[in-house]
């Protein structure tokens, strides 16, 4: 099922093998602990009252009666929390402001979405925690919901955050852009790449194609919801159990919000059911903390599915307009991009990615993109899966397959002739370092799905690319020497696809033992060092340097107990394979095992550690992804078949193939849910009718075929292994390519997002004429 | 702390009384599947609970040539039973789709029903197979039709004392079919379904039954439509044309998962095929 085209010569014992991954049997057998698995003598159950408008003054709460429900032992709102003043930090791949971190996971003064959190209770039982809801009361004065970007970027548009001025954003934008003078404004921040001379490379080109795109707001959907167990000492220590991406974020984020000192706090991971980037900041844990202070007993508190898809973060939906012109050649002369990214309530939409990856794979000499952060009746995004990327690629891809047509041009073919490579600017600037765009897109184009013959009526094949430029960031590891011989492995990375697995093969490799003989550990936040999220695909590229420099910190360590016991320098010692020997020979080599006994003797335990910065997000390991799909059109109902769909994707090296395959396979597949069904569906007064997965519709495993996956390996230099991160970029390209076969297939371009069947169905009879002759797809 | 007493009797007569003395403050609990949401939500806050998944009637068993269906069965016996299978398979096939597995194995026939939900999968491949209703109360029984059950969405004629105990399948001849249209494959409601039963004789529509769900507030029966078919012979050009004919007579409505343009549409599409796929053509 899965073509491999390796890159690289270099030969390894357990890289590129498939153990079975070490938390795996606790986890089929239900053993392993999720966050809302914790439980502690004497403890509360917390629930929190959310907010039944999109929009509104908060005039006044009352909570007497509420206190004085037998059972209720505490209640929180705004009024509890710190005031925190507006820090910007960045935190994995988003930028976070603390002061509307604040806001958002306790509304104070103004509501500003459906279920935004305004009071939370902590009663002895859930029920009784519920009861206490309904009886806190809570007078709201309502105003204008704004939903859309479109809606929140006109002038006489209600404002969300008066405090946000146009002024702030002004002089980075150019002239007759929307901010105008000082004054309010739901536009939050622009970013704009510009190179080479937009005006001449229109006039170069043969074709010109210009769109206007619009996505939906979708969420990332993971199975576990939002959870936090919090403990409050008597001396002033908080430890908080909880399922999250970054324990380190969740202490930090805390800390801030409850003017602590970071040092009070413990974050113990707990295992993670999904995340995909939802999971990188809080909503529940400050309030825990808060009302296990109140209430000087431990509070648990869990999110229902209505509240996880009404109060966390989703993605941006976007409104993007589009054009991009080709010379009769395929040569693209010049594009640009106007794009609005719906920030929800607060400041922090993934725009300056979206912008940075829109033509991310393409080598356009003359480019202008502007992307705008536009605040919105939503709840604030959170990071999903390649944040901002798959919006703006959908835009580009769909224009890029128009142009192929118009030039009558092979769409891969297209893509090779326009492909970034080594030393092409990225669209914010710097140039690419060694990348594999181009072996990506040969790769699908030789592929049994590319070259196979697509037949019948109503069908179409549509191909599509996608960029992410992947993290480096901060993490921390140590392996330890055990007696036996085997070693433990400790990192701070909470292990959300299969990374202890890589973790323990990382350092297996570099040890000469099996992987089985490494056991991956995953530590809390005073037990490791500082390490950065689980997030922009970077642990078994981050993590796995740092597990390789520790692993070869205890090569170093056992060469200088072999030198002790033999009498020799440190440098006439070898390791290979597992084994210490002599350069002079002389001496038995020693197994690992074997030194593993005599450590107490020759200076103490082994231990190794490192901690590192592989760089900043974007510096390192960049990817590339293409997915082919073939689609069936109902012509009656308009309904989508997805027949059979291949993704390629540069992985760099593949550690674990199987997780490598298993990660492409599920950013498709939740990238084929953004494209047909999945969308967030408000009314007119900006209440979330679908709130749970009945009718927030992801495809379930009978709507996909089997996703066929190409792994691709173009070393990453800037990594010892090769890595390339390969978490996200796989969803970034699979809306387009849906999109661009549902044009072959049926002669309709669909420019907005989802292309459910009553929507594909209107536009079919809207009988759009083809403007082109439609090539095959299909190379023999 | 509100909470709800909780009722299980073993005998008919327990619960008939129940619902004689307190019918109005009691809810019926069956599988749950459509209760427990309400519950957890705080939709719903019953003052008692009478589960009837005690009082044997959960059974399918053969009845003058067609079925008597307990009220408590669950939807997955009702998909995978033969006896369903031999006299009923539009039933089963319509049973077989609904949901997901876990939800088959806990939803109830006679939930499904007395819910009344518009989006419900049991009632119009029952509507075309003429089935009745047995309602049970202290006052004795009475058996309706089930096309006069329904009064709109979530409102039939079932009054407070009485229970919904059977579905009786009367034996009826003729092919049928049922088509569903949601919006995945597994695991949606529905946004339009059809069942239709055609009685052939000497080579011409004796007989036929065209049922629309998930169009109007009820299941609504398409009796012009089925008149369009009576004594002709089945071609594709009648079905689209008794299919034309019962889009007027659903009157689909607009909700979250379809607009009633699209619900129009896709009927249309809906009972031709059904229409095509019962005659064999
Ligand atoms: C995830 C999910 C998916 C679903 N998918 C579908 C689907 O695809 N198609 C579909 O049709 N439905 C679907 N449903 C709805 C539901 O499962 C069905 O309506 C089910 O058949 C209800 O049966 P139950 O036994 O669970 O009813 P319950 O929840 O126990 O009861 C439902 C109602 O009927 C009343 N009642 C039950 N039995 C009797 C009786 N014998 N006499 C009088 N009143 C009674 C109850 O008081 C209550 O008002 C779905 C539900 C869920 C949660």
């Amino acid at each position: 099922m899965a073509d491999s085209t390796n890159g690289s010569s270099r030969s390894f014992r357990v890289i590129g093998t498939r153990p079975i991954r070490h938390d795996g049997i606790e986890k089929v057998t239900g053993q392993a602990k999720y966050g809302a698995d914790y439980a502690f003598p004497g403890m509360l159950y917390g629930k929190v009252l959310r907010s039944p408008h999109a929009h509104a003054r908060i005039k006044a709460i009352r909570t007497e009666q509420a206190a004085a429900l037998p059972g209720v032992q505490a209640i929180i709102t705004g009024a509890d929390f710190p005031d925190i003043p507006g820090t910007t930090a960045m935190m994995g791949e988003l930028i976070v402001n603390t002061h509307y971190l604040s806001l958002n996971v306790m509304a104070r003064g103004k509501v500003l979405y459906d279920g935004h959190a305004v009071a939370a209770v902590a009663a002895t039982s859930p029920h009784i925690a519920e009861e206490a809801l309904r009886l806190i009361e809570v007078d709201y004065e309502p105003l204008p919901p704004v939903m859309t970007a479109a809606a929140a970027m006109k002038p006489d548009a209600p404002i969300l955050l008066p405090e946000i001025r146009s002024k702030f954003i002004a002089g980075r934008t150019d002239p007759g852009s929307p901010e105008g003078p000082d004054q309010p404004t739901n536009v939050a921040a622009h970013i704009q790449f510009q190179r080479g001379d937009l005006a001449a490379g229109f006039r170069e080109a043969d074709y010109v194609v210009e769109r206007e795109f619009r996505t939906a707001t979708v969420h990332q959907g993971y199975i576990e919801p939002h959870n936090a167990v919090a403990l409050y000492n008597s001396d002033g220590h908080a430890t908080i159990y909880c399922s999250t991406q970054g324990t380190f974020n969740v202490r930090t984020f805390t800390a801030t919000l409850l003017k602590m000192a970071e040092g009070d706090i413990r974050v113990v991971p707990a295992e993670i059911g999904g995340g995909f980037g939802g999971k990188t900041t809080v909503y529940l844990e400050p309030l825990a903390v808060l009302l296990a202070r109140k209430s000087g007993r431990p509070v648990k508190m869990t999110m229902n599915r209505a509240e996880v898809l009404r109060a966390s973060g989703p993605t941006s939906g976007t409104w993007i307009k589009a054009k991009m012109g080709a010379a009769r050649d395929g040569k693209i002369t010049a594009a640009q991009f106007w794009m609005a990214y719906e920030a929800g309530a607060f400041p922090g939409s993934p725009f300056a990615p979206g912008a940075m990856c829109c033509t991310g794979p393409y080598n356009i000499p003359n480019l202008l993109i502007d992307s705008y952060d536009v605040l919105v009746n939503r709840p604030k995004v959170a990071a999903y899966r390649a944040p901002g990327s798959p919006s703006s690629a959908f835009a580009c891809e769909s224009l890029l397959d128009e142009l192929a047509l118009r030039c009558g041009i092979d769409p891969l073919e297209m893509r090779i002739l326009n492909g970034a490579h080594e030393g092409t600017p990225q669209p914010a600037g710097p140039p690419y370092k060694r990348i594999g765009f181009i072996e990506t897109c040969a790769a699908m184009k030789n592929s049994a799905h590319y070259r196979s013959r697509l037949e019948g009526s109503n069908r179409g094949r549509g191909v599509a690319a996608g960029f992410w430029f992947n993290g480096g960031l901060q993490s921390s590891a140590a392996v330890n020497l055990h007696p036996d011989g085997t070693l433990s492995v400790v990192t701070g990375s909470v292990d959300i696809g299969g990374s202890r697995a890589a973790m323990a093969m990382v350092a297996a490799e570099v040890l000469g033992v099996a992987a089985e003989d490494v056991r991956p550990i995953v530590a809390d936040t005073d037990s490791i060092g500082h390490t950065d999220v689980t997030g922009g695909s970077r642990i078994t590229l981050a993590t796995g340097m740092a597990v390789y420099e520790a692993a070869e910190d205890v090569v170093r360590q056992l060469k200088q107990r072999a030198a002790k016991l033999w009498e020799k320098k440190p440098e006439e010692i070898e390791f290979s394979n597992g084994r210490l020997s002599a350069i002079d020979n002389g001496v038995k080599p020693l197994t690992l095992k074997e030194i593993a006994t005599r450590l107490a003797r020759t200076g103490g335990p082994i231990s190794g550690r490192a901690t590192l910065n592989a760089g900043a997000v974007g510096a390192v390991g960049n990817a590339f992804a293409v997915t082919c799909v073939d689609v069936e059109v109902d012509p009656d109902t308009g309904k989508v078949k997805i027949l059979r769909c291949t993704v390629a994707q540069d992985v760099g090296r593949a550690i674990h193939p199987a997780y490598v395959e298993g990660q492409m396979q599920g950013g498709t597949a939740q990238g084929i849910g953004w494209a047909l069904n999945e969308e967030y569906v408000y009314d007119e007064h900006g209440i979330l009718r679908n709130t749970g997965f009945l009718d927030y519709r992801m495809p379930t495993c009978l709507d996909l075929p089997m996703i066929e996956t190409i792994v691709v390996e173009v070393p990453n230099p800037g990594h010892p292994l090769g890595v390339r991160g390969v978490g996200e970029v796989s969803i970034v390209s699979p809306m387009a390519a849906v999109a661009n076969a549902i044009y072959r297939a049926v002669g309709v371009r669909m420019t907005e997002l989802p292309m459910p069947p009553p929507r594909l169905l209107k536009a079919m009879l809207q009988d759009q004429p083809r403007t082109e002759e439609l090539h095959p797809v299909a190379a023999d | 702390m509100p909470t709800a007493e909780y009722f299980a009797p073993t005998e008919l007569r327990d619960a008939l009384r129940l619902l004689a003395e307190r019918g109005n403050q009691i809810t019926i609990l069956a599988g749950g599947t459509d209760l427990v949401p309400q519950f957890n939500c705080r939709e719903l806050r019953p003052h008692a609970l009478l589960y009837i998944g005690k009082l044997g009637l959960n059974y399918i068993i053969a009845k003058n040539g067609g079925l008597a269906v307990g009220s408590a069965t669950s939807l997955e016996e009702i998909a995978t039973n033969r006896l369903v299978f031999e006299r009923a398979p539009v039933l089963a096939q319509a049973a077989a789709e609904m949901g997901n597995p876990t939800i088959r194995n806990v939803a109830t026939i006679g939930g499904n029903l007395a819910t009344a939900s518009r989006a419900a999968d049991m009632p119009p491949p029952l509507l075309a197979l003429d089935a009745e209703l047995s309602l049970v109360s202290e006052r004795g029984e009475r058996v309706i039709p089930i096309g006069e059950f329904f009064k709109r969405a979530h409102k039939t004629v079932r009054l407070a004392d009485e229970l919904l105990t059977e579905i009786r399948i009367p034996s009826v001849k003729g092919q049928t079919a049922f088509v569903r249209h949601g919006r995945r494959k597994v695991f949606s409601c529905c946004v339009a379904s059809v069942a239709v039963r055609v009685v052939m004789d000497g080579g011409k529509c004796a007989d036929a039954r065209i049922v629309a769900g998930s169009m109007a507030s009820t299941p609504v029966r398409c009796l012009g439509a089925e008149g369009i078919l009576q004594g002709k012979h089945l071609t594709s050009e009648l079905a689209v044309e008794a299919a034309a004919q019962a889009v007027g007579e659903c009157k689909p409505i607009d909700d979250d998962r379809a607009t009633a343009w699209y619900r129009r549409r896709v009927i249309k599409v809906l009972i031709e095929r059904a229409i095509n796929r019962a005659s064999d053509l």
